[in-house]
C-alpha cells in the first residue's frame, strides 16, 4: 500500500524547494548582474587607465619623430661637407632633450659615418644592424630598434633614412639614442596598483622597456596569447587587467598590467554577503513555513485525536476548546461538533422510541392477564345464580366490576397504590367466592403511603399464584397482603401458608423469572419484566419460601419511581 | 493520438531552428581610418555596393585613432567576422593586427595604407605562420609611382615641354627651373613619399630641371592644407603638386581667399598650376572650373573590384585569375593604376 506523506512534510517540502530556487535565482543574477556591472566599469576605467598610458608614449613617440623630422629636413638642404653644422645641430638637440643618448649619421650605401654630435663616438660595421636595415627597407619611415647603450637599462634607436637635395649630396641614414629610463621620468606617472607594470616591446617579443622585471616570463607567456585587446590575467599571486596595443608610429607595443585585486575582492565579498543574505533568508523561511505548518496541522491533529475517539465509540468527544487554527480547521472541527451533537440527539431518539417501544409491550403483558378470570368468574356468578344464591352473586359482579374498572384505569398503566391495594382486595373476595372460603385473607397497609403509585396489577398475578399453588388440601390458607415502605423503596409482599418450595425449585423460579427469554403465562415473570420496564434495575422481586410453611412474594420498587404519576 | 500534443511544438521548434540557421551569410568587415577623408569615404561606399550582395558587410571608421581601430578590428577579429578589410591609421600597426588575426584564422586585406614588406615577411617566426600569411594577407592600393609620374605629364601639357617652358610665361623669374613645391599627405605613408618622390623625377625625367622651393605635410585634409599654404613662398612657386585632391582644394581656397582683388580669372593665370590625385568629384569639379589642371584618378573602383575578386577567393575559393592588366603584382601586394582627369591629356 502506498505510503502518504505526512500534511506537514506536504506544506513544508514543495514550498521551501520553490523558495530555495527562487532565493537562489535571485541571489545568482544579483552576483551576475553586480559583477558584470562592476567589471564593465572598471574595465571602461582601466581601459581609459591603459589608453592613458598608450597616449603619454605615443605623444612622446610623436616629439622623437619631430626630433627626426627636424634632422631630416636639415640634412636634406646641407651639403655633405659640412659636418660641424650637423654636430652643433646635434649637440644643441641634446641639450634641449637630455633623454637623447647621441646622434649619428651614416652613409646609407656602404655605412661610412658622415657626422655625429661631440660628446658620442661613431660605430662600424654597421650594415647588419636591425637600426640601418630597417631604415633602408621603407625609406618613408622612422624606425624604432632596441638600443644596447652602455650604463643605460633600457635605451631605443630611433633610425631615418635622409635624403639629400643638394648637388653631390648623398643619402644617409640617421642613427639617434634614447634613454628610455629618462622618458619614463618625464612622462606623467599613471597609477597601476601593487604589482602594476608596462612593458614595451618589439614585434618579436623583444623588452624596449619594462617598469619591473620580475616574472618577465610569465607575463610575456599572457601577453603572446592576447597578442591585442584585453583579458585579464594571475601574476604572482595578483589579478591584473592585461591590455595589449600598439604605439603609433613604430610597429612597437606595450602591455600595460593594472591590479584589479579590489575588484575581484569587491566581487567576493559580494559574493560572500549576498550568499548569507541568501542563507539567511531561507532559514528565517524554514523557520516561519514550519510554525506555519505546526499551526495548520496542530488543530488537525487535535480533531483527527478526536475523531479517532469516536471510532473507539467514546461518543462524547468533544471539541469546542483547544483547537484555533485556520478558518477552514475552525469550520471543520464546528461541522464535527455539530455532527456529534446530532449523533447525540440521534441516540436520544432512539432511547425514546426504545422505551416507547417497552410501554407499549408493557400494555400487551397487562392485556394478557384477563380472559380466563373473566370466563371463570362469570361462570361462577352464572352458578350461583343458578342455585339462587342471589346475594353472593350481587357481591360477586360488585367485586368483579371495581376489580375491572381498576384493571382498566381509563387507560392508565400508573395507579394509586391504594387502587393496587383495592384491587388486589376484590380479586381477592372474587376468587373466596369462587372457591368456597378454602382461604381467607388479610391486608396491611403501613401509613405514610399516600401519594404513592404503582404500576397496577402487578398483585394480582402473584396472588392468583398463591391460591392456585399455595393452598393446601383440606386446610383453610392463609393469604396474607402487607404494603410498607423504608427510606428507599416500597414493599409489596403476599405472603400464604402452602406447601412452599423446595430449594431447587424456588432457585429454578428464580432464574426462569430473571431470564431474557420471553415465555408467556407465568405470570411472576409478566410482574418482573413489568417492574423492571418502570422502575429499571432498582425494582425487583424476591421470591422466600420455606416447604411446608409458605410462601413470601416482595415486589421491591424505589421509592423514587413510586412517587412519580405517569405521564408527568 | 498522444503525438499530437508534441506535433504542432515540434514544427514550430524546428521552424524557428531553420530560420535561425537561415543560410549563413560570411561576414566582411572593413576599417577605414577617417570619415572625413572623402576617398576614403567614397571608397567604402564603392566596397560596400560590390560586397553587400554576397556577404554580410560593414564599415566602421576609427577617426584616426589606431587604438579605435584597432579594439574594433580586435572585437569583429573576436566576434567571428570571417573576413577583414582594413585601410589602417596607423600603417605600423598592421604586424600586430596580423598576429592577432592569425590566432583566429580570419584573414585580411590592407587598403590603402601598405604594411611593411616586413609584416608580410616576418623573420623570427615560425614557417606556419609565414605560409598563413602568405595565403591570407594582401594589400591593395593605388599605385603612386605611376600617380607621381601621371602628375608630372599633367603639368608638362600645361607646359607645353621642358623647351617651351623655358622661354615662356610659366617661367615667372625665367631661371629655366621649375620652382616646384610639395603638398605631401601624410609623414610615413608609403602613398605620399612616393607620389612626391615620382611626381619629381618624373618632371626630371620629362627633362625638366626643379627646384623644390617647399614641401610641408597636409595630412591629406583640405583645412589641414590650407593652413599649411601661410608658409608657403607663394610668389616663388611655378608649380604645386598635391598629393591628394583634398589638399589641392585646400590650396585653391587659401589662394582665392588670397587673391581677393586680383584681376586675373583663374587660380592657375594669377598664381600657378596645381595638380591633384584621386579625382574625386570635388576634385573633377576643380578640374572643370579650371580651379586646378588636372587630377590622377585613384581608381577606387578598380581597386574594390579586386578587393572583391581576393575575398572571393579567401572566402568561397574561388581563382583568384589573372591579374588585369592595370594592376601591378608584387607578391602579395597589388597596386592599381588609374588614368587622368583633365582637359589637357
Amino acid at each position: 500500500m502506498r505510503k502518504y506523506p505526512k500534511l506537514r512534510t506536504l506544506l513544508i517540502v514543495p514550498t521551501s524547494f520553490l523558495f530555495l530556487l527562487m532565493v537562489g535565482g535571485l541571489a545568482l543574477s544579483a552576483f551576475f548582474i553586480y559583477s558584470s556591472n562592476v567589471r564593465n566599469s572598471s574595465y571602461t576605467q582601466m581601459e581609459a587607465t591603459s589608453e592613458q598610458v598608450l597616449r603619454n608614449y605615443e605623444t612622446y613617440f610623436d616629439s622623437a619623430v619631430q626630433v627626426s623630422d627636424g634632422i631630416y629636413s636639415k640634412y636634406a638642404t646641407l651639403s655633405p661637407l659640412d659636418s660641424g653644422e650637423l654636430t652643433d645641430y646635434f649637440d644643441t638637440l641634446i641639450e634641449l632633450k637630455p633623454e637623447i643618448l647621441s646622434i649619428s649619421v651614416y652613409n646609407a650605401s656602404n655605412g661610412e659615418p658622415i657626422a655625429r654630435d661631440s660628446n658620442s663616438y661613431f660605430i662600424y660595421d654597421i650594415m647588419d644592424s636591425d637600426w640601418f636595415l630597417g631604415a633602408l627597407e621603407d625609406p618613408y619611415i622612422n624606425v624604432f630598434t632596441r638600443g644596447f647603450s652602455d650604463g643605460v637599462p633600457y635605451s631605443f634607436i630611433l633610425s631615418r633614412y635622409l635624403v639629400s637635395d643638394v648637388e653631390g649630396g648623398i643619402d644617409a641614414v640617421a642613427k639617434i639614442d634614447f634613454d628610455f629610463s629618462q622618458i619614463v621620468e618625464t612622462i606623467s606617472p599613471v597609477s597601476l596598483g601593487e604589482g602594476g607594470r608596462f612593458i614595451i616591446y618589439d614585434r618579436d617579443y623583444r623588452t624596449i622597456y619594462a617598469s619591473n622585471e620580475s616574472s618577465l616570463d610569465e607575463a610575456y607567456s599572457y601577453i603572446h596569447r592576447l597578442v591585442l585587446g584585453s583579458t585579464t590575467v594571475n601574476l604572482e599571486g595578483h589579478s591584473f587587467y592585461l591590455y595589449c596595443m600598439t604605439i603609433s608610429n613604430t610597429t612597437w607595443r606595450v602591455a600595460i598590467f593594472i591590479n584589479v585585486d579590489s575588484l575581484t575582492t569587491a566581487i567576493s565579498t559580494f559574493a560572500w554577503s549576498i550568499s548569507l543574505v541568501a542563507l539567511a533568508a531561507i532559514i528565517i523561511y524554514l523557520v516561519f513555513a514550519s510554525l506555519l505548518a505546526s499551526r495548520i496541522t496542530k488543530p488537525i491533529l487535535l480533531l483527527q485525536r478526536e475523531m479517532s475517539r469516536v471510532e473507539g465509540l467514546e461518543y462524547e468527544a468533544y471539541l469546542s476548546t483547544g483547537i484555533s487554527g485556520s478558518r477552514e480547521v475552525n469550520e471543520l472541527s464546528r461541522s464535527f461538533e455539530n455532527m456529534m451533537k446530532r449523533i447525540r440527539q440521534l441516540m436520544d431518539d432512539v432511547v425514546k422510541e426504545k422505551e416507547e417501544q417497552k410501554r407499549s409491550e408493557l400494555k400487551a403483558l397487562q392485556n394478557q392477564i384477563n380472559p380466563h378470570f373473566l370466563y371463570n368468574t362469570l361462570d361462577s356468578i352464572i352458578a350461583l345464580i343458578d342455585r339462587g344464591e342471589g346475594e353472593k352473586a350481587e357481591k360477586m359482579v360488585v367485586a368483579l366490576s371495581r376489580f375491572f374498572r381498576i384493571s382498566i384505569s381509563r387507560g392508565h398503566n400508573i395507579i394509586p397504590l391504594g387502587d393496587e391495594i383495592e384491587h388486589a382486595r376484590n380479586y381477592l373476595l372474587i376468587q373466596k367466592m369462587r372457591f368456597g372460603d378454602a382461604f381467607d385473607f388479610k391486608i396491611e397497609k403501613a401509613e405514610g403511603l399516600d401519594g404513592l403509585y404503582v404500576v397496577k396489577l402487578v398483585l394480582q398475578p402473584v396472588i392468583e399464584n398463591s391460591i392456585n399453588h399455595g393452598m393446601r388440601e383440606g386446610e383453610v390458607g392463609h393469604i396474607s397482603i402487607r404494603a410498607e415502605k423504608d427510606e428507599k423503596y416500597l414493599y409489596l409482599s403476599i405472603e400464604d401458608n402452602g406447601y412452599g418450595m423446595l430449594p431447587a425449585k424456588l432457585a429454578e423460579l428464580d432464574a426462569s423469572m430473571r431470564s431474557k427469554e420471553t415465555y408467556q403465562g407465568v405470570g411472576l415473570k409478566n410482574v418482573y419484566e413489568r417492574l423492571r420496564v418502570y422502575y429499571g434495575n432498582e425494582s425487583d422481586v424476591k421470591i422466600e419460601s420455606t416447604p411446608d410453611v409458605g410462601t413470601k412474594v416482595t415486589l421491591i420498587i424505589p421509592l423514587k419511581g413510586a412517587r412519580e404519576n405517569e405521564g408527568e | 493520438m498522444k503525438a499530437n500534443k508534441w506535433f504542432l511544438p515540434w514544427i514550430l521548434l524546428s521552424l524557428c531552428l531553420f530560420a535561425c540557421q537561415g543560410s549563413p551569410r560570411l561576414r566582411v568587415t572593413m576599417f577605414v581610418y577617417d570619415s572625413n577623408d572623402t576617398f576614403m569615404a567614397s571608397f567604402a561606399e564603392e566596397m560596400e555596393g560590390i560586397l553587400d550582395g554576397d556577404f554580410d558587410f560593414s564599415v566602421s571608421f576609427a577617426e584616426r585613432e589606431q587604438a579605435a581601430q584597432t579594439l574594433a578590428a580586435i572585437s569583429a577579429i573576436e566576434g567571428g567576422t570571417d573576413a577583414l578589410i582594413i585601410n589602417l591609421v596607423d600603417r605600423l600597426s598592421a604586424g600586430a593586427i596580423i598576429e592577432k588575426a592569425y590566432r583566429e584564422d580570419v584573414p585580411i586585406v590592407f587598403a590603402n595604407r601598405k604594411p611593411l614588406s616586413s609584416d608580410f615577411n616576418p623573420k623570427a617566426v615560425d614557417a606556419d605562420y609565414s605560409r598563413w600569411i602568405d595565403e591570407n594577407c594582401f594589400y591593395v592600393g593605388s599605385y603612386p609611382l605611376y600617380e607621381g609620374r601621371a602628375q608630372a605629364e599633367i603639368a608638362n601639357a600645361f607646359f607645353g615641354g621642358p623647351g617651351k617652358f623655358a622661354k615662356g610665361e610659366f617661367d615667372r623669374n625665367g631661371d629655366g627651373l621649375v620652382q616646384v613645391a610639395v603638398m605631401k599627405g601624410e609623414q610615413g605613408h608609403q602613398d605620399a613619399e612616393e607620389r612626391t618622390s615620382a611626381c619629381l623625377s618624373g618632371l626630371e625625367e620629362l627633362g625638366y630641371s626643379i627646384d623644390v622651393v617647399k614641401t610641408a605635410y597636409g595630412n591629406w585634409e583640405r583645412q589641414s592644407a590650407f593652413n599649411e599654404m601661410t608658409s608657403f613662398p607663394i610668389d616663388d612657386i611655378e608649380l604645386l603638386f598635391s598629393n591628394n585632391d583634398d589638399m589641392a582644394l585646400g590650396v585653391v581656397d587659401y589662394l582665392k581667399v588670397d587673391s581677393a582683388g586680383k584681376e586675373e580669372e583663374s587660380i592657375t593665370e594669377a598664381y600657378f598650376p596645381i595638380v591633384g590625385v584621386d579625382a574625386t568629384a570635388q576634385g573633377r569639379e576643380a578640374v572643370d572650373q579650371g580651379d586646378i589642371i588636372g587630377t590622377v584618378v585613384n581608381d577606387a573602383h578598380g581597386q574594390c573590384e579586386w578587393i572583391s575578386k581576393i575575398i572571393s577567393h579567401l572566402l568561397k575559393g574561388e581563382e583568384l585569375g589573372k591579374v588585369p592588366e592595370f594592376v601591378s603584382e608584387e607578391g602579395n601586394y597589388y597596386y592599381v593604376e588609374g588614368g587622368i582627369y583633365s582637359s589637357l591629356v
